[in-house]
């Protein structure tokens, strides 16, 4: 198997399945149970916590979660219901995951005012378009950090100071396909959400960073659990993954960012030899996610081709039906043909030199047919 | 007059497309009724609504009588809409 949808999901580390594994056996106890055993692994759970603030140098609360729509819908619809009496306008990107658009969609039908700041030509957004946004009653800006289909990175930094310079606004990032890709500063952010399964770690487990003094609705009702604001058994050795992942992932980053852009390299030549093939990137994306089209191939007929080879890739985000056109390529290139035939391929540090060799040779033989 | 408008949770356009076509019709007194492609795809399917979203169809009885496929902004959606709704 071909397997270039790392944005999608990465397998499991086994480092990490190694560490989940024995975390079962040995803290299986409820955290929320008074016993030993049960006093012995909310210690686990505590220090898994503490350790995701030490990697990502955050000095908040680290609410774990299933994933990172969870963290989304709680940082979205969490922050819009709990500071309704401060405004309520909230700002967003047209490039977000599909979590976060639903949530913006919801809190539309609740009677929030949404508004959709403009973007520049590499995607990121155009500072000047987010100040003229921002009001007195901004009480939310949202944007994701690097967005999963075409791979551009935002200035979360600049976004974070402008956000805080000219408003009250809690500023949230999706920074689930930053994490481990690029840099993550997260000095200006509010909130911001992660997952494990993109960073090599386990499905089913993410977190929100919320910092101190934020107020914020509890989506997931039933009282306090790991944190006031998620009820439900805390799962220890899920928690504990999370942590060691993201370890993984802040402490390897450089070396394997390193082998993704060897590789980005090796498949952007290749690209660029087959005759018709579109490049949708744009100077702002990180190496690991490579978008491209062959016009007129519809983007499902070259992956199902590809998946008859054993090469995996994607197209569009993972999280939304088939049969539609990339939004993201529509919306920065005004093309649809181009949007309909627009696949993702995602490099990880555990991308060998064969394997884009590989699929450049289907490539080209799928534009002979 | 009606409007059906299809669109889906995940779909940015849609998000962006609500409040222009919520104020322009609330203003003109026609209803819309709202189709989630995934919540409601045989509903959806039944309107042809192709790969584009949302998609705004007007109907006068039974009878189709304009669709706008995808983002416009409101000077474009009025000139279409000009004549229909006089």
């Amino acid at each position: 198997m071909n397997y270039l949808d790392y944005c999608a999901t990465t397998p499991v580390d086994p480092r990490v399945l190694e560490r989940f594994v024995l975390e079962n056996q040995t803290h299986f106890a409820n955290p929320n149970s008074q016993h030993q055993a049960g006093l012995e692994a909310k210690r686990t759970v505590d220090a898994a916590l503490a350790s995701i603030r030490e990697s990502l140098v955050w000095n908040g609360e680290v609410i774990p979660v299933s994933g990172a729509t969870e963290a989304n819908n709680l940082a979205i619809l969490g922050v819009a219901r709990a500071n309704v009496r401060n405004g309520r306008h909230v700002i967003t990107t047209a490039f977000e995951h599909s979590s976060a658009t639903a949530c913006f969609q919801q809190l539309q039908k609740e009677g929030f005012e949404v508004e959709v700041v403009d973007h520049l030509v590499d995607g990121t957004v155009d500072l000047e378009s987010l100040s003229q946004l921002l009001r007195n009653d901004t009480i939310l800006v949202s944007v994701v950090a690097v967005q999963s289909e075409i791979g551009f990175a935002q200035p979360l930094k600049r976004l974070g100071e402008t956000i805080h310079r000219r408003s009250k606004a809690l500023f949230h990032t999706d920074a689930t396909q930053a994490l481990g890709k690029t840099e993550l500063d997260l000095t200006e952010v509010d909130l911001a959400s992660v997952t494990a399964h993109k960073i090599y770690g386990l499905k089913g487990v993410g977190a929100l960073l919320v910092k101190n003094g934020v107020a914020l609705e509890p989506q997931v009702l039933g009282g306090h659990s790991t944190s006031v604001y998620r009820a439900g058994t805390p799962t220890e050795p899920l928690i504990d993954s999370l942590a060691y992942a993201i370890r993984l992932a802040v402490r390897e980053r450089e070396a394997r960012v390193k082998i993704a852009q060897d590789r980005l390299k090796l498949l952007i030549e290749g690209l660029a030899a087959i005759p018709g093939c579109v490049l949708n990137r744009t100077t702002a994306c990180v190496p690991q996610i490579v978008n491209f089209s062959l016009p007129p191939i519809p983007a499902k007929t070259l992956q199902t081709t590809l998946s008859d080879q054993g090469i995996l890739i994607s197209t569009q985000s993972a999280c939304r039906q088939d049969d539609q056109a990339s939004l993201a390529v529509l919306r920065l290139w005004d093309n649809p043909e181009r949007a309909r035939s627009s696949v993702r391929v995602s490099l990880s540090h555990l991308t060998t030199a064969a394997q884009i060799e590989d699929l450049i040779r289907a490539l080209e033989k799928a534009v002979q047919q | 007059m009606r409007a059906v408008r299809i669109g889906a949770m995940w779909c940015p356009s849609c998000l962006i497309m609500r409040n222009v076509y919520d104020k322009l019709f609330k203003e003109r007194g026609i209803a819309i009724e709202d189709v989630d492609i995934d919540l409601s795809p045989a509903a959806a399917n039944g309107y042809q609504p192709g790969i584009i979203l949302p998609v705004l169809i007007l109907f006068d009885g039974e009878k189709e009588v304009l669709r706008i496929v995808g983002e416009k902004n409101k000077k474009e959606i009025l000139k279409r809409l000009e004549g229909l709704l006089s």
